[in-house]
């Protein structure tokens, strides 16, 4: 039964996690460029953000791909060169509306779970 | 003797991840286990280069190969189900139906090949000979079993001086439903400085007289029969007093562009050559 209730919690963090945590990765990076191991880290060191810290990496590709953010290569002097990521002016786009609604959202959610049961 | 030297972990870890990634396309694939493997790499940096346990931990929290290739299949929109699951219906009825229409095809292809290579429907008819001629065209009798020229009861020609011409005979049956084309018949005899080759045939009028002449090659229809009367030039040379039995014929048919030989059988008849040429 514990695992039951284990397992159903890291389905709903999967689910929570999947919308937001693209809009995290294009919040990091409005305060600078990173490169993958930077961004994994952070997302990893955040409660709850990132099980595995592979699979941010495709979902890099994915914005990427969708011009969100763009890549480019820095030597390293502490080892090989790192590909950094840039957030672009279609990222920052995309990003506003995600911080107004999820604002609206968390309000709504914890409107409702603050609400005291009738006695 | 095997190596016992333990596997680096990463490498080990990186084999997995390309195993399980490996559905994907080349390019997107070799990217991300690229970028994995850097990832570790900056992780390493991080850990004494003995720490494996650190190691450990450190590929614990890259992740499950299994997981994260489940996570790519997921961002890059690729179905890696696996086996028959990853295609839908129709797919899996035209993955077998095609291949088995392609192998029916095949045989069938095949069994029309080997019928035609084989289509063979001629079959000699009744026998008949007519003789040779002499040399004013005029029909030699055959000479009397009696005569003690031959022992056979088959007839003896006998063979006058100069050039004759032996006429032969020959009834061809096509048993088969389709046309087919003889494209030649070849003189029986097999004294080429005696025999002629036979270039001519002759639609035979049933009385005995040629209505020809036909060339090769001619056309023989589905079920239809026709008899044949092959000229053959024959000249009186120093094999006097010999004999030439004839007994059949080699007939060349052709069907759909595939030639076919069959030996038909000629009513039997013996020419003997005159004692002086």
């Amino acid at each position: 039964m514990q695992y039951m209730v284990v397992n159903d919690t890291e389905k709903l963090l999967a689910q929570m996690r999947r919308g937001s945590i693209e809009y995290c990765v294009l919040a990091l990076l409005r305060s600078g460029d990173r490169y993958g191991f930077d961004i994994t880290r952070e997302l990893a060191a955040a409660d709850g953000l990132v099980t595995s810290e592979g699979t941010v990496y495709p979902l890099l590709t994915r914005l990427r791909n969708e011009g969100l953010v763009r890549t480019y290569w820095r030597e390293s002097s502490e080892g090989p060169r790192r590909r950094y990521y840039h957030l672009t002016p279609e990222g920052e786009e995309a990003l506003v509306p995600f911080i107004e609604q999820w604002q609206r959202f968390r309000n709504s959610v914890d409107a409702i779970l603050t609400k005291e049961r009738p006695r | 003797m095997t190596d016992q030297t333990p596997r680096d972990p990463v490498d080990e870890y990186l084999d997995q991840l390309r195993t399980a990634v490996r559905l994907a396309p080349h390019a997107t694939r070799d990217e991300y286990v690229s970028e994995i493997s850097q990832h570790i790499a900056e992780g390493r940096e991080h850990l004494d280069p003995n720490d494996r346990v650190g190691l450990r931990e450190l590929l614990a929290q890259v992740g499950d190969p299994v997981t994260l290739a489940h996570d790519f299949y997921q961002n890059q929109g690729i179905d890696a189900s696996r086996g028959w699951r990853r295609f839908g219906i129709g797919q899996r009825i035209a993955m077998v139906a095609v291949p088995l229409g392609a192998i029916l095809l095949l045989g069938l292809g095949v069994g029309v090949l080997a019928w035609v290579d084989h289509y063979q429907p001629l079959t000699e008819g009744g026998e008949g000979s007519i003789g040779p001629l002499g040399p004013h065209g005029v029909p030699l009798r055959p000479l009397p079993v009696s005569s003690g020229a031959q022992p056979f009861t088959i007839p003896v020609y006998a063979m006058p001086r100069g050039t004759s011409t032996v006429r032969i005979p020959v009834y061809l049956y096509n048993t088969g439903g389709r046309s087919l084309t003889v494209t030649n018949i070849e003189s029986p005899a097999t004294y080429p400085h005696v025999f002629g080759p036979a270039s001519y045939a002759y639609e035979y009028s049933g009385k005995g007289t040629p209505v020809g002449p036909t060339t090769f090659p001619f056309t023989l229809g589905g079920h239809q029969w026709l008899e044949v009367v092959l000229s053959v030039p024959m000249h009186c040379t120093a094999v006097s007093g010999e004999y030439v039995e004839f007994t059949r014929v080699r007939v060349t048919t052709s069907f759909f562009g595939v030639t076919h030989g069959v030996w038909l059988n000629v009513g039997k008849f013996v020419i003997q050559f005159a004692k002086s040429c």
